[in-house]
């Protein structure tokens, strides 16, 4: 259990959300509690990044044969225990590399025709990130179920 | 197209999927994977299995005509 909360997308899904919230809230010039609604989500982020080394400290005790590496390069949400867990991330990255391919241009063009707009370039930043996250996250759900 | 016999040896074992996992050393997601035919396993994860059943490979998995 403890494994799957780590290894969740969800986690970095947040956390990147969270990020995109925070600065759309900076740039939130006209609202009247901006920069203290901005600390809170940044705190809130802080928060849910402690909470996550702390459960990925209690999960390379119980696991020294499955550590989980908090400072790599490699996103903790990679299954690679074993040779089918690594297909699982290949089609899960595959899947995510197809998205992009048809995603980015249609971002691109609407960073394009609400160039004009602060807001829309980040939320489109952040609705990316969230497909990226839904897209590799439902590969993983599908492939597992049997 | 591979096929196999895992899921049906693995009743003859009377073996959980976990069984089968532990013994070969792999999770038992990748047990599922393979019952189910999604994923074609390595031909070292493929002696491996075998070599559980104390079977030859040729006894677990083998080739359907058909599209892959």
């Amino acid at each position: 259990m403890l494994q799957r909360i780590i290894r969740s997308p969800f986690i970095p899904m947040s956390m990147f959300l969270l990020i995109i919230i925070c600065f759309t809230i900076s740039t939130m010039d006209f609202y009247p509690n901006q920069s203290m609604l901005a600390r809170m989500v940044f705190l809130a982020l802080i928060a849910i990044t402690l909470c996550w080394t702390v459960l990925a400290q209690l999960h390379n005790r119980k696991h020294p044969h499955d550590r989980i590496n908090s400072l790599g390069l490699i996103p903790p949400e990679f299954q690679e225990t074993d040779e089918g867990q690594q297909w699982i991330t290949f089609k899960a990255c595959r899947n995510v590399y197809v998205y992009y391919t048809y995603a980015l241009p249609v971002i691109a063009g609407i960073c394009f025709l609400f160039s004009t707009s602060r807001f829309i370039p980040l939320l489109s930043i952040g609705a990316l990130g969230l497909g990226q996250y839904l897209v590799y996250w439902l590969t993983i759900r599908k492939l597992n179920q049997f | 197209m591979l096929r196999n016999r895992v899921r049906e040896l693995r009743a003859r074992f009377k073996w959980t999927q976990q069984d089968l996992a532990d013994s070969v050393g792999i999770t038992r997601q990748t047990v599922g994977l393979i019952e189910k035919g999604d994923y074609a396993p390595s031909v070292a994860l493929a002696l491996k299995i075998a070599k559980s059943f104390k079977v030859s490979v040729e006894d677990v998995f083998y080739l359907k005509e058909g599209k892959e």
